[in-house]
């Protein structure tokens, strides 16, 4: 407990820090193109002074060879690349990945009404109003969560580790019941088992 | 010109590193392993390939296909610092500095009477507009919906003072 708290307090003194900008951009540069870079000259090394010469090949002519496996093997590495993104592993990755099918944070938060949009709430609260429906115990329910989303977009920007409240079973009950969907009791403790789960919490 | 060269230089990248130097990876973990142990004593590193390609290749892909589903990959997606925190476009879109044109907010725009309420929609589809045409340089900074929602009572003073901070503070 000491040791998350004290780790809090360092991410909360470098959230704001500058110097994480300027890695982000030094690290982006190396990657995309110092790295890369490099690689290629590492590989004209390797062709030329080591691998071409025991293949009796030296001089001029294992640079000219270095350069020649360099531009081929250039053109396949780019015609791979092509398909890859196309139809190749980094589509597969994607497509394979579990949250492809399984909903993330932001889809069961949002369908099961734990955050919304502001005008969908004050649109729902204004009709329901103009049509005198909005008792208490709904304008508490929109209430909940108009306070949870603004809180969620809010600390999403300013603290460490966003977290926001859980709502209310009877709103989300009334919530379902106004487009005629009735959630059981063994539906509400799924629902709450599910948003207690590490990652939708 | 420079877009083409771009994206000529993505798919060189990919091809090189999703399949060149892997491939030369697994060579060298192979070749690492019969070198450096005494296995090249026992079998000729033909014979080893054949038997550590036979054994390596059935691991990884089971490994590999726990790790996309339950492992490593699943865990990373949900470490990504966004993965419940708002970004730039859930942020304006959750405070409705910007609403996205749709059958259902024509809906919403015919069901509701009172005019504030439909004005603040018209600035926040038209700031939605210009978000797009300007292809996401402009900023919008439309804090209506905050005034709206405490006029109705469905935000208290801390709350609303939240969402007028975060509203105009965004980029």
């Amino acid at each position: 407990m000491k040791a998350r708290h004290l780790l809090m307090k360092v991410a909360e003194r470098l959230k704001g820090s500058k110097v994480f900008d300027a890695i982000a951009y030094i690290r982006t540069a190396h990657m995309n193109y110092v790295a890369f870079i490099l690689t290629v000259i590492n590989l004209f090394v390797i062709m030329k002074g080591i691998v071409l010469p025991r293949f009796g090949i030296s001089g001029r002519e294992a640079t000219l060879v270095s350069i020649a496996i360099i531009v081929v093997l250039s053109g396949f590495a780019l015609a791979l690349g092509w398909i890859d993104l196309n139809v190749g592993t980094s589509r597969r990755v994607v497509e394979k990945q579990a949250y492809w099918r399984k909903p993330n944070w932001g889809t069961i938060n949002h369908t099961l009404t734990r955050i919304s949009n502001l005008a969908s709430v004050v649109l729902l609260a204004q009709y329901l109003k103009e049509r005198g429906e909005l008792d208490d115990f709904k304008l508490s329910c929109l209430r909940d969560v108009a306070e949870r989303t603004v809180e969620w977009v809010y600390k999403s920007f300013h603290d460490v580790r966003p977290g926001i409240s859980l709502p209310n079973k009877e709103c989300l009950k009334w919530f379902f019941s106004e487009v005629g969907v009735e959630l059981s009791k063994r539906d509400l403790e799924k629902i709450y088992a599910l948003w207690k789960k590490p990652e939708y919490r | 010109m420079l877009k083409r060269i771009l994206r000529y230089y993505v798919y060189l990248r990919v091809g090189i590193s999703n399949y060149i130097t892997f491939f030369i990876a697994l060579f060298n973990t192979a070749s690492l392993v019969w070198y450096f142990t005494r296995l090249k004593d026992i079998i000729s590193f033909k014979e080893f390939a054949l038997l550590f390609f036979l054994i390596y290749i059935p691991i990884a892909l089971v490994l590999g296909y726990y790790d996309l589903k339950k492992l490593v990959a699943k865990t990373q997606a949900e470490l990504s610092p966004f993965w419940r925190r708002a970004n730039f476009i859930s942020a304006v879109g959750a405070l409705s500095s910007i609403v996205g044109m749709s059958p259902i907010v024509i809906i919403a725009a015919k069901s509701v009477k009172d005019e504030s309420t439909r004005e603040c929609l018209r600035e926040s589809i038209r700031a939605h507009l210009e978000y797009i045409l300007s292809e996401g340089n402009y900023v919008p900074r439309n804090p209506c919906w905050c005034e709206l929602a405490k006029k109705m009572d469905l935000l208290d003073e801390e709350h609303y003072k939240m969402c007028v901070e975060v509203a105009k503070e965004l980029k």
